[in-house]
């Protein structure tokens, strides 16, 4: 029976939730504004919300399950997800922002199609369905963990939290769309944070400090202590640690963070976003592994590792803070649910309807239409979930890199190439998640157990630029291309100066004023 | 060994962390600048 402090924790966490949906509310009266917020964020809320976003129960459960099981050599996953998030604020960021605000994009396939000239739609329809097939899977796996959450920490049956879970979700987003989203997922991101910051220190003190730590891993398993685990210099061991660094590819494209980047104030408000989103999944991944590493040394011979936080957080904390970690576990479950509802509302209502078939609805009905989209989405998730579907983490992870396979390398190369031509985006996004689906039904289980994000990338990185070399980009795509790049400037400013002296012309070649800008975000 | 770990696990957690930490600095110092000139536009 739960403790009444957890549950106390628990519907103040909810109640604060509701509560930034109804104060949200005066922003989802539009599309832009349901899916954007306006594009009106500020750097703190664009970074927490792009971490929250991009980390979901996989990170509290999964990571610390890896940290648990394998030691150090999970620290290749916080290589991958660290090098992925630093390199998506530097190289995709400003380019993302500065093209977006020039087409008045508001979806990823908005971009597309304009940096394309994409005038029969086609990356727009592939986009929708390859959004709605994944997202699906992964919304469904994170309401699973919902209901398994609300199960292992307070006794609640597996559909009540399922229920519980997906309704609080459905309400804020739905009442507050993409501001309520990127400020809960704030709140709920600085949860994860200091969730995250706390737990290895504790779980160390516990054990007596760092070196009776290392010693008792040691004696478990002396591999826990090297980067390349049980496997060692072979095959096996390179290619897993390759697997895991592989996770963070898919921050440098997947549409839900790139509407992140999309939504800041301005191009000026990401590279502080960039530094905090940094430090901060530097404590979230860090904290995971090091958590599952101490905890191994406390509590060893769990059978299954993925329950090392609830145990830590039941065994090494009085009640208050038991609760405090359901929260949290909540929070990285609902900071991703929400941001997929409403990435896969924006895909019917702004990429279908509006944009391919109503485009003289009006924009009120529009977003109302939104939440209504939001909402059987959602309902269609529970069903899924009801099935009390296993494997959690395996579907996060298959959505993750479908998602990424498909977008991934036409993000690149729109941004970084400009040669890069319709044809080639076209190639390249059903090549790399065909790949992706590929890789998985056939070829994994006899290759090593290799991750579905390197061959889906790579493949589709290959064909985007090889049916670009044989077809003709874009007409104009390339000055606009040129024009862009000089308006923001060099990723690490190897260019001093230069970006702002080339900002005036870059602005007027667009054929808009600075003034211009403003007021149509307004 | 370097407190109690192999001196590669420490290069795989200090490339991890610091050189990712580093660029993102260099990222937000390279643009500060970009602030102060649109600040007073």
């Amino acid at each position: 029976v739960a403790s009444p402090i957890i549950v106390s924790v628990l519907l103040a966490f909810l109640a604060v939730m509701i509560g930034i949906g109804l104060w949200s509310k005066g922003e989802s009266g539009n599309v832009a504004g349901y899916y954007l917020a306006g594009k009106r964020l500020p750097s703190w809320v664009v970074a927490f919300s792009s971490n929250a976003t991009g980390e979901s129960a996989w990170l509290l459960l999964g990571l610390t399950g890896m940290g648990y099981l394998v030691g150090v050599h999970a620290f290749w996953v916080v290589l991958g997800e660290v090098m992925g998030v630093a390199l998506a604020w530097i190289i995709v960021s400003r380019p993302m922002k500065e093209y977006t605000d020039r087409f008045d994009s508001i979806t990823v396939p908005d971009f597309l199609e304009d940096r394309f000239r994409d005038s029969r739609q086609i990356l727009r329809r592939l986009s929708v369905l390859i959004i709605l097939s994944m997202v699906a899977v992964y919304l469904a796996a994170q309401l699973t963990a919902s209901g398994k959450a609300f199960n292992s920490f307070l006794g609640l049956s597996y559909p009540v939290g399922v229920l519980l879970g997906t309704a609080i979700v459905l309400f804020y987003t739905t009442t507050g769309g993409f501001k309520a989203v990127a400020y809960t997922d704030l709140l709920q991101g600085v949860l994860m944070f200091a969730g995250l910051l706390i737990l290895p220190i504790v779980g160390m003190a516990a054990v007596g400090g760092w070196t009776p730590m290392i010693e008792r891993l040691r004696a478990a398993d002396p591999s826990l202590l090297l980067p390349m685990g049980a496997h060692g210099m072979t095959t096996t061991g390179v290619l897993s640690a390759i697997s895991f660094a592989a996770v963070g590819l898919a921050f440098l494209g997947v549409p839900q963070l790139m509407s992140r980047f999309m939504s800041a104030r301005s191009v000026r408000e990401l590279p502080p976003a960039g530094l905090i989103a940094v430090i901060c999944i530097i404590v979230f991944d860090s904290g995971a592994v090091l958590a599952g590493m101490a905890g191994r040394a406390i509590f060893p011979g769990l059978a299954d590792p993925e329950t090392i936080l609830p145990t830590m957080a039941s065994e090494l904390f009085p009640a208050l803070f038991t609760g405090i970690f359901l929260v949290i576990v909540l929070a990285a479950i609902m900071s991703t649910a929400d941001s997929l509802l409403i990435l896969a509302s924006s895909a019917v209502v702004r990429d279908v309807v509006q944009k391919i078939y109503r485009p003289r609805l009006s924009e009120r009905r529009l977003a109302m239409y939104g939440k209504l989209t939001t909402v059987v989405l959602g309902l269609a998730a529970v069903v899924v979930a009801l099935q009390e579907v296993r494997l959690i983490f395996w579907f996060v992870l298959f959505a993750w890199s479908g998602l990424a396979g498909a977008f991934v390398p036409v993000i690149l190369c729109a941004l970084l190439w400009k040669r890069t031509t319709l044809a080639g985006a076209i190639s390249g996004m059903v090549v790399g998640f065909s790949a992706t689906v590929i890789w998985v039904l056939f070829f994994k289980a006899g290759f090593y157990e290799l991750y579905e994000m390197i061959p889906g990338v790579a493949a589709g990185v290959l064909a985007t630029v090889v049916v670009s070399l044989v077809t003709r980009p874009p007409e104009g795509a390339d000055v606009e291309f040129d024009s862009v790049w000089a308006r923001i400037g060099s990723p690490l400013g190897g260019r001093r100066g230069a970006p702002k002296a080339a900002s005036r012309s870059g602005v007027a070649e667009s054929g808009r004023s600075a003034e211009d800008e403003a007021a149509r975000m307004r | 060994m370097i407190l109690g770990l192999p001196w590669t696990s420490w290069v795989l957690i200090l490339v991890a962390t610091v050189v990712p930490l580093g660029l993102a600095i260099k990222f937000y110092l390279a643009h500060r600048s970009d602030d102060q000139v649109d600040t007073h536009l």
